[in-house]
């Protein structure tokens, strides 16, 4: 695997993005949050509780508009390709097929980092700030979100390669949003059965994507302290074997996938 | 050049590898993201939680079905009016500004209450609401004063909505009593079920099994309101609120206690002492949180319910005949909480101890 190819293909991806004009829905969304940041302005913001809502609001906004951007482009890139015969000269190269789903996701999730870093911006700058929201908690919850989108693009696209591409972008999307709370629902649930079944049955459940452990904004928002170094890591390490997994699985469907 | 074989391989090592490491990953970010939501249970933490702008956006949709459920049985404890949940009755008590009327609903005494000297009196004061009901008791409860004037409810009010023509078609078309009127409370049979789907969704919501046990004791159910709390506990080791469970026991026992049942005063002293010495271990050193606190905030309520523990064992030493172990009980919670005026006055009541004799075990 070289770079070089694993950056080509995020190129060429990144080039699609221009062609189709999918750059035009982060357009339309920043022009969006710009109207949105100019009324702010004019009205003003009076109390803490406002700005509080409206930088909650701002944040969260921002990450799911970026986390359905991604996985609606992750969800077309390799159908669309095997789907249109633009695959096979591809393939015809020295480039292994996981290499092609792993520098297609990076640029999936580059463009999704790039969409919530802009939003985000637009959300934060604003609303009147208080003392307590401390811009390395921000730093934090927004590079978490990042690898959560990267975790998220990658899911995508091994979903994409089994079930048609608006099922996958739906399955990724509820994942992302109901399935921290279903885990931790079962897991209570599962806990009254038993000592052993029960910790067997929750080590079970905690294999499935949590997206939830990545969304920390609300930190940011309520004044918290900057999560340790320790936990920070566990994160991303978290982020990263959930990368892992799903890139293993997406090269497995791929490599036995029929084109 | 690898073999097709040693590929997979590496690729399924991987994976089990990833696998294997998901799961202590993934608690320790869960406990991340619970400190962010702050996730206790508690009224602070429930409210925090729900300032989400998605949760206040989408109003009673809240960030887990406990939460939902909560706000569903305010709604059927109010006939379906949407005040604001009055959870935090000590404080609208200590400002003055509620003036309920009791009717054997969730009132409590407030924390400068004297007890009568006698002490079935004091037990009584102390016990309150959650004396149990007899059986038959129905919960045809009286339409309670309030005078709500200035509680904000979460009916924004027409001179604070920013809404304009929105907000009023809202006030006009929902089926919401303006605050200035009394409110009236529903028989509390209709909750009983949403509080058991609540503690089965989340086991930590410590509110909903002492909720659920005041409406069982209410309806002439006590045994199933100690099994209730007996539940809770166990599942709460490790909660900082798990005092509170043992408060809530203690004044179902009290209340059986005082309708005859002298048998449950040991179990009951049992039960105040467990939670005398959570409440300790959970108190910070310096007493309650200044506002604002961002982790494990001791709030007044919390203050108020373990004085609440420190004033029960002295009252049931004294009910039990063993006066030098209620004198040194009450010192020892003059010691805890040096002004509370009720404490204070126990302890003058009661003389003070024997130098000699044991002090009561924290």
């Amino acid at each position: 695997m070289s770079m070089r190819s694993l950056a080509l293909l995020a190129w060429t991806v990144w080039l699609e993005f221009l062609r189709r004009k999918e750059f035009y829905v982060v357009v339309i969304l920043t022009f969006l949050f710009v109207i949105g940041v100019v009324v702010v302005r004019l009205v003003g913001v009076e109390s803490p509780e406002t700005a509080a809502f409206l930088m909650s609001f701002g944040l969260s906004l921002s990450y799911l508009l970026a986390a359905i951007l991604a996985v609606l482009i992750a969800a077309r890139q390799l159908p669309e390709e095997i789907e249109n015969g633009t695959l096979l000269p591809l393939l015809a190269r020295p480039v292994a097929r996981a290499e092609i789903i792993l520098g297609k996701t990076l640029a999936v999730a580059a463009v999704a980092a790039l969409t919530l870093a802009l939003l985000a911006t637009l959300a934060w700058l604003p609303v009147p700030r208080s003392p307590d929201q401390r811009w390395i908690v921000l730093a934090q919850a927004l590079a978490l979100q990042m690898l959560a989108l990267a975790s998220l693009a990658m899911l995508t696209t091994w979903l994409a390669l089994m079930m048609p591409g608006p099922v996958a972008a739906l399955v990724a999307l509820t994942t992302l949003l109901a399935g921290g709370p279903a885990i931790d629902f079962l897991d209570e649930r599962l806990r009254t059965v038993g000592a052993l079944p029960g910790a067997l049955a929750a080590w079970g459940l905690a294999a499935l994507p949590d997206f939830s452990v990545f969304d920390h904004a609300q930190r940011y928002v309520a004044g918290g302290e900057p999560l340790s170094v320790v936990t920070s890591l566990a994160i991303v390490l978290y982020a990263a074997a959930w990368f892992a997994v799903f890139y293993a699985l997406a090269a497995w469907t791929f490599h036995r996938r029929s084109l | 050049m690898r073999r097709p074989h040693a590929h997979a391989r590496a690729w399924l090592g991987g994976l089990a590898l990833g696998l294997a490491l998901l799961p202590p990953l993934r608690a320790v970010g869960r406990r991340a993201r619970l400190e962010s939501d702050q996730v206790w249970g508690s009224v602070e933490a429930l409210e925090r939680r729900n300032r989400n702008a998605f949760a206040q956006i989408l109003g009673e949709l809240r960030l887990g079905a406990a939460d939902i459920m909560f706000v569903k049985t305010e709604r059927y404890l109010h006939g379906g009016v949407a005040y604001r949940p009055h959870l935090d009755a000590g404080a609208l008590a200590r400002e003055g500004v509620a003036r309920a009327r009791p009717t054997g609903g969730a009132d409590r005494p407030s924390a400068g209450e004297e007890p009568d000297s006698d002490v079935s009196g004091a037990l009584a004061a102390l016990v309150g609401p959650m004396a149990p009901a007899t059986p038959s008791a129905g919960l045809e409860l009286e339409e309670t004063e309030a005078d709500h004037e200035a509680v904000e409810t979460i009916i924004r009010s027409a001179e604070s909505d920013f809404r304009g023509f929105i907000g009023n078609l809202e006030r006009e078309i929902k089926p919401w009593r303006p605050k200035e009127l009394p409110h009236q409370l529903s028989p509390g049979r209709e909750l009983l079920p949403w509080v058991r789907l609540m503690t089965l969704a989340n086991p930590g919501f410590v509110r909903a099994y002492r909720t659920g046990a005041w409406w069982l004791s209410s309806v002439g159910h006590p045994d199933q309101a100690l099994a209730f709390l007996d539940e809770g506990i166990a599942k709460n080791q490790d909660h900082p609120e798990l005092f509170q469970l043992y408060l809530s026991k203690v004044q179902v026992l009290l209340g059986l206690a005082l309708r005859g049942e002298a048998d449950r005063l040991e179990p009951a002293l049992a039960a105040v002492r467990a939670g005398i010495a959570q409440g300790l271990k959970a108190r910070p050193a310096d007493g309650v949180s200044p506002p604002g606190a961002a982790k494990a905030p001791w709030s007044e309520d919390h203050e108020e319910d373990l004085a609440f523990l420190l004033r029960f064992e002295p009252l049931i030493l004294e009910r039990l005949g063993r006066t030098e172990a209620a004198r040194r009980a009450a010192e020892a919670g003059l010691v805890v909480l040096p002004d509370d005026p009720v404490l204070a006055r126990l302890s003058d009541r009661m003389g003070k101890a024997d130098p000699g004799a044991q002090a009561p075990i924290r």
